[in-house]
């Protein structure tokens, strides 16, 4: 079925809605929970959350696209989850080895203090302007990473690429959203 | 800032990069054939399964048709070439506003049990990697030219191996260039095992080919239009004087690992260049209609 036509069955309050996410995103859904968390149950509840979750925000909101719209509601519920439930001892490995790499950007940042107080949409502000300026293919490499939390192995062997090529990318785009935190004080 | 500062942000950004993203996880499967593939190449053990080869005009169109047909081929004699990727050039920039990865390969023949394939495997390869490095010097040659300009630009050259299997040994030679906006450009190299020559549409199809499968693509890009109104064809008989009308007789194509005939466009050739490259697999009973 179509984006539109679910989308349309939420805006109906048709319950047939959530039977189609289940069918059409199920599977896209579960890999990005089981990306964050090592529990299949966690993994379960998290994927009829992003139903829930769904079902309680279309209406109001439309979204522009519903793959995304139910990935974004995934993977940060599951992060969420992690987090919430004191569930760290059973997280993915992926999650907590992608959070760490990702301190590397932060560590180029901490010395910035105006930057605490920045709040999380002005810092997707300024990695959606750093993600811009990325070729598409580092791009993707990138959310791929840190947005689905992705193996480097999964993201090398789709790509027709080594693993080191892809960490050597990684490390050098994290060292490049580094400096644009950096950069940001001034601005 | 704590990195979960960093990750909580990463869960907002952009739809169309969370789209894109989403877009080359699908290709995971197809891909991970593929990555296997290029595993045994390392290991040298890239192999021909026998038997398949003397059929394998037939197979691009029906692979398999019936039992007492596969049957046929797997009692014919092993006979075909052994290509292998190997590491060609490596070429990276990096400074604050210009990044460059250029890793290229070029093919090479392993082994072939047969002599005259051989030789003609030897002689296509040496074309395709004299090719090869004419593109990918150009483009770095084209890189190193746009130092001097100010804003921000990359190239990303690189090979990969699209199709593996009995018949075919498909590599794809693909070009990224971004500057304000990011382009690909991409070269397949379409080797048939069975003679070890790189195969062309004109030498496996009828004259008229292009009329009817353009005729086809069309038909396929009228349908995807009608079944998702985002998409947005350039056809030339809807009233675009630039538009599609038929393919060009040295029109980029490949074979998939199901022996499909698939026609491929340019980011931007026939379609806006949002909606990236564009490829078209041409029906088997079209494609068995105009073999020669």
């Amino acid at each position: 079925m179509r984006e539109s036509e679910i989308i349309a069955l939420f805006f109906a309050r048709d319950e047939a809605a959530l039977t189609s996410v289940q069918e059409d995103y199920g599977a896209y859904c579960s890999t990005i929970a089981r990306n964050i968390l090592a529990d299949q149950e966690d993994v379960k509840e998290c994927v009829n959350d992003t139903w829930l979750k769904a079902w309680e925000t279309i209406p109001p909101n439309k979204p522009q696209s519903l793959l995304a719209y139910l990935g974004r509601i995934t993977r940060n519920h599951a992060i969420n989850m992690v987090r919430n439930q004191n569930r760290q001892k059973r997280a993915g490995n992926k999650y907590t080895v992608a959070l760490d790499e990702l301190g590397e950007a932060a560590a180029a940042a901490d010395d910035n203090r105006e930057l605490e107080g920045i709040g999380t949409s002005k810092l997707a502000e300024i990695i959606n302007e750093f993600l811009e300026q990325l070729p598409k293919e580092k791009r993707i490499i990138f959310v791929r990473r840190y947005f689905y939390m992705d193996a480097v192995a999964d993201i090398a062997a789709s790509n027709g690429l080594t693993e080191s090529s892809v960490k050597v990318s990684l490390m050098r785009m994290r060292r490049q959203l580094g400096k644009k935190l950096k950069e940001y004080r001034f601005i | 800032m704590e990195n979960k500062d960093l990750m909580n942000a990463m869960g907002q950004i952009k739809v169309d990069y969370i789209k894109e993203a989403a877009e080359n996880r699908a290709q995971k499967q197809t891909s991970n054939v593929v990555s296997l593939h290029q595993a045994k190449a390392k290991r040298g053990i890239v192999k021909l399964v026998g038997g398949i080869a003397a059929a394998f005009l037939l197979s691009v169109a029906l692979p398999n048709t019936t039992p007492q047909v596969a049957h046929a081929m797997q009692e014919l004699p092993g006979i075909g070439s052994y290509f292998k990727l190997v590491t060609f050039r490596n070429y990276s920039y990096e400074s604050k506003t210009h990044s460059a990865d250029v890793s290229v390969s070029k093919v090479k023949t392993v082994k072939s049990s047969d002599k005259t394939a051989a030789k003609q495997a030897q002689k296509s390869t040496k074309a395709i990697n004299q090719a090869i490095a004419k593109e990918t010097n150009k483009e770095i040659a084209a890189f190193k030219k746009s130092l001097k300009e100010k804003g921000y630009g990359s190239l990303t050259v690189k090979t990969n191996v699209v199709t593996n299997n009995a018949n075919w040994y498909v590599f794809r030679l693909s070009s990224t260039v971004s500057k304000a906006d990011s382009q690909t450009t991409s070269q397949y190299y379409v080797l048939s095992k069975k003679t070890g020559k790189q195969v062309t549409l004109s030498g496996m199809f009828k004259p008229g080919y292009r009329k009817a499968f353009s005729k086809n693509i069309i038909a396929q890009m009228e349908q995807a239009m009608k079944k998702d109104k985002n998409k947005s064809y350039f056809i030339k008989a809807k009233g675009d004087i630039d538009g599609f009308s038929q393919i060009k007789a040295k029109q980029n194509f490949y074979i998939n690992k199901k022996n499909q005939l698939v026609i491929v466009f340019d980011q931007g050739e026939v379609g806006p260049m949002s909606m990236g490259a564009q490829s078209f697999v041409i029906p088997s009973k079209l494609v068995a209609k105009w073999q020669k």
